[in-house]
């Protein structure tokens, strides 16, 4: 059942200038205390505005054209933007993490995403964009952060870990063997924030798709139904996206003779 | 026992570290390996078991050739002991007890003959002969036919060292094989390379 739960009105630019003083006074205090991160606010929050206003106008142009073409093309974009900004993260990159990052993110987000489409949450036609880009861009966006802790994680493990787990090898471990405590830490990581939410969402905060429904006048037993199953695909996509990009890692850095990529590990250590 | 032929190495940077390596380790031997640091003897112990890629070259041990799958197996039975201790973490009883964890010596297990506080104490608090001395126990305790020891005595005093000697000589007379890198005197009776001259 559909019914209005609040009245909704049109934010006005005004209400967004008075939003931003808030930020000016943060920017502010930085200044006053010397944290020096004033900039770093105003940058996040200049980029933030332009790129979500002109989320907004693309998205009316894009939702006018409801075609399945439409959604492969937002769907290439955001992932594209998604794999890059996953490996920005990690201070030592390595040669391929791109490949790495864009096959995990890719195969998660297709499976989740079919899976979220056509079963969980049905839409007709499937790809009706005012419903399928924004599940999709949640399933993308949380892999990416779970992408972006893991391989942190991983790297800086294998550079730090790198005597211990040779030690490993030499005494006749085998590259499974070694790795698996690494992997199992690095795709922890990249869950806490997944599961963080999960285990506060309904008690310390409402989440944000519900938090939308809500405000937008949808009934909160509906919005709650949504979110329950937004959640459990996020929670599905950010674990397989970890496995991937560990697995996918791990192939790399270790070679079939049990034993590191030389190559690589320098470029990590 | 062990038998190795043309072992050749190099990196673009540095340039050929041992060219055309050939070296025979009989039961009950001891060989020396004695250079300037840096000039390529750990890699050399590591390249044996594989650790590291070669250009060329061939590992015989028992006559078996040392590569593919079975180098964990091998790894068990050639034992690189690195001079770098590997973890600060934990006491050294679980030092000790870690590599029983592992498939390879699930049917194994570990030789605490050290005593109690010893074993207690945490490994961040061993001097570095204490750690040198853990390092070789746990070695031994694996029961493999050659250690590839890196500098395994260089900051042990002069007691821990003879206890240390007293070991080695014991897997010797047992039928164990050594090469052995280090910068001082030979401190057993064996063959002495100057390396990388196996000549």
């Amino acid at each position: 059942m559909y019914y209005v739960f609040m009245e909704t009105f049109d934010l006005q630019l005004s209400h967004i200038l008075i939003s931003l003083l808030l930020i000016i006074l943060c920017a502010g205090i930085s200044l006053f205390l010397g944290l020096k991160l004033e900039k770093k606010i105003l940058l996040a929050v200049i980029r933030s505005t332009i790129q979500v206003a002109a989320l907004g106008y693309i998205l009316r142009f894009i939702f006018k054209h409801n075609v399945s073409p439409t959604f492969f093309a937002v769907f290439a974009v955001m992932l594209f933007t998604a794999t890059w900004t996953s490996i920005k993260r990690p201070k030592k990159p390595y040669t391929g993490i791109f490949s790495v990052s864009f096959i995990s993110i890719f195969l998660a987000s297709a499976i989740t995403g079919s899976y979220t489409l056509f079963l969980s949450i049905p839409q007709n036609p499937w790809y009706d964009l005012p419903q399928a880009i924004p599940l999709v861009g949640m399933i993308l966006g949380n892999s990416l952060t779970g992408v972006s802790l893991c391989l942190d994680r991983f790297i800086s493990d294998i550079a730090l870990k790198k005597e211990y787990i040779e030690d490993q090898l030499a005494m006749g471990a085998t590259r499974f063997e070694v790795i698996r405590p690494i992997i199992s830490d690095a795709i922890g990581s990249g869950m806490t924030p997944i599961l963080n939410a999960m285990m506060v969402s309904g008690l310390v905060s409402i989440p944000g798709m519900m938090t939308g429904q809500i405000l937008a006048g949808n009934s909160p037993i509906l919005a709650s139904k949504y979110q329950i199953i937004i959640l459990i695909m996020i929670c599905a996509t950010v674990f397989l996206t970890c496995v991937g990009v560990s697995y996918l890692s791990f192939f790399k850095f270790f070679e079939k003779s049990h034993r590191f990529n030389e190559k690589l590990l320098q470029e990590v250590i | 026992m062990l038998k190795v032929e043309n072992l050749t190495k190099s990196y673009p940077e540095t340039g050929v570290l041992f060219k055309d390596a050939n070296l025979t380790l009989s039961p009950g031997e001891v060989i020396f390996l004695k250079g300037k640091s840096g000039s390529g003897k750990s890699l050399f112990l590591k390249a044996i078991v594989a650790l590291t890629p070669v250009d060329k070259g061939e590992i015989y041990f028992k006559d078996e050739v040392t590569t593919g799958d079975n180098l964990p197996r091998l790894r068990s039975k050639i034992h690189y002991v690195s001079q770098h201790f590997a973890t600060q973490t934990g006491s050294v009883r679980d030092y000790l007890t870690a590599p029983f964890k592992l498939s390879i010596y699930k049917d194994k297990k570990p030789n605490l003959t050290l005593d109690g506080k010893f074993l207690n104490k945490r490994l961040s608090l061993l001097s570095g002969g204490e750690r040198q001395m853990v390092h070789l126990k746990r070695s031994l305790s694996l029961k493999p036919e050659i250690l590839l020891l890196d500098e395994p005595v260089s900051a042990m005093d002069p007691e821990t060292k003879k206890q240390a000697l007293d070991l080695i000589k014991e897997f010797l007379e047992g039928g164990g094989a050594v090469i052995w890198v280090t910068h001082d005197p030979p401190v057993l009776d064996g063959k002495v390379i100057n390396f990388p001259q196996f000549t």
